[in-house]
């Protein structure tokens, strides 16, 4: 999904332009945390790993290639980081060996959900029942909205693996979920 | 997962919004650390409580047998009060170190620090006042310090051996 503002907005702050980055910072803020929420399934891990990921972005906007479309580039960025960060923090590691449980999948109605950070903590709870790759493809595929092509290239990948890697994810998803929580889930019922 | 659930997974994800950038005991510490850099006298700076901590803090970690008392590249690795602040706590953290023993910041190693990030994973500062509570901590990249939304991090250490 191509956003040529951004991709403007960027080179504008790549090239010494403080309103540019004053705005761009402000553009990014939430679509980074949100994608470190997603890759790392922990609100606390997300909101430092955004912190660093705004610098290592604000860093490197200068080298990036301004040929290239600047979003893939972000993704690629962020998603680096937090598998460094995952890779890094061995009690990361522990959490997720606690996380094979399928009650941790607990989506509950956005409706019922009355603030952000509440939806952040669910969604997280939610996405931990889903090993880590699997949850970057969902993450970057159904919640993103990116395509297959795209994330194929980011994750090293072929567009079919991608494509079978989130049936995997949404099945796990999907069998969590309704074993927790089965009439939310019913098309049109509510709890 | 039908297109009904993945509806709700995604107004999940769009509801969600980045934390506040700098809750306001963070902005009075980065604009603490800026006045005191600018203060012509590090007295003058030290009577700010959150440089105060600040001080304390630096001077625990200089003190002879810590892990990292041969000092280190200091820098900012980021503040969400944006560059200018980030700028002014960097310099504020070498002014801060200059008088307890760390011979020159700029230059000198901490090898030790990446010795220790498997004994003292987390350095934990008691809270004070009003102030959230700061943390300090050893990284594998170097060693954090955090008030808030504020974060100073030691960068690059240099290995000597």
């Amino acid at each position: 999904m191509a956003d040529p503002a951004l991709d403007r907005l960027a080179a504008r702050a790549a090239d010494g332009d403080d309103e540019a980055l004053g705005a761009w910072f402000e553009a990014e803020r939430t679509p980074v945390y949100r994608l470190c929420l997603g890759f790392l399934a922990h609100v606390q891990d997300a909101e430092d790993a955004a912190q660093e990921a705004l610098l290592r972005l604000h860093d490197n906007l200068c080298d990036r290639d301004p040929q290239r479309p600047y979003t893939p580039w972000r993704n690629s960025v962020v998603l680096n980081l937090c598998r460094d960060r995952r890779r890094s923090d061995q009690r990361r590691r522990d959490r997720e060996a606690d996380r094979d449980h399928p009650s941790d999948g607990v989506l509950p109605d956005p409706s019922d959900v009355a603030e952000a950070a509440e939806c952040a903590q669910a969604l997280a709870r939610a996405l931990s029942a889903l090993p880590p790759r699997e949850r970057e493809v969902f993450v970057l595929v159904d919640l993103d909205r990116r395509d297959a092509t795209e994330v194929g290239a980011l994750l090293e990948i072929k567009p079919g693996t991608v494509r079978a890697t989130l049936a995997l994810a949404r099945t796990r998803l999907g069998e969590a979920i309704g074993a927790v929580l089965p009439r939310r889930y019913a098309r049109g019922g509510g709890a | 997962m039908d297109e009904h659930d993945l509806a709700r997974w995604r107004a999940h994800y769009e509801r969600i919004e980045a934390p506040a950038p700098a809750p306001p005991p963070a902005v009075d510490w980065a604009r603490d650390a800026f006045e005191g850099l600018r203060a012509p006298s590090l007295e003058r700076a030290s009577s700010s409580p959150s440089l105060a901590w600040a001080r304390e803090t630096a001077e625990r970690i200089a003190a002879p047998g810590h892990p990292a008392t041969p000092g280190a590249r200091w820098a900012i690795v980021t503040s969400l009060a944006g560059a200018s602040l980030a700028a002014a706590a960097a310099a504020l953290l070498i002014v801060l170190l200059r008088p307890f023993g760390a011979p020159d910041p700029q230059t000198t190693s901490v090898a030790a620090l990446q010795r220790a990030t498997d004994d003292v994973p987390r350095i934990e500062v008691p809270e004070r006042g009003s102030d959230p509570t700061p943390v300090v901590r050893l990284r594998a990249d170097g060693l954090e310090f955090r008030s808030g939304a504020v974060r100073l991090v030691v960068l690059d250490p240099i290995d000597e051996d």
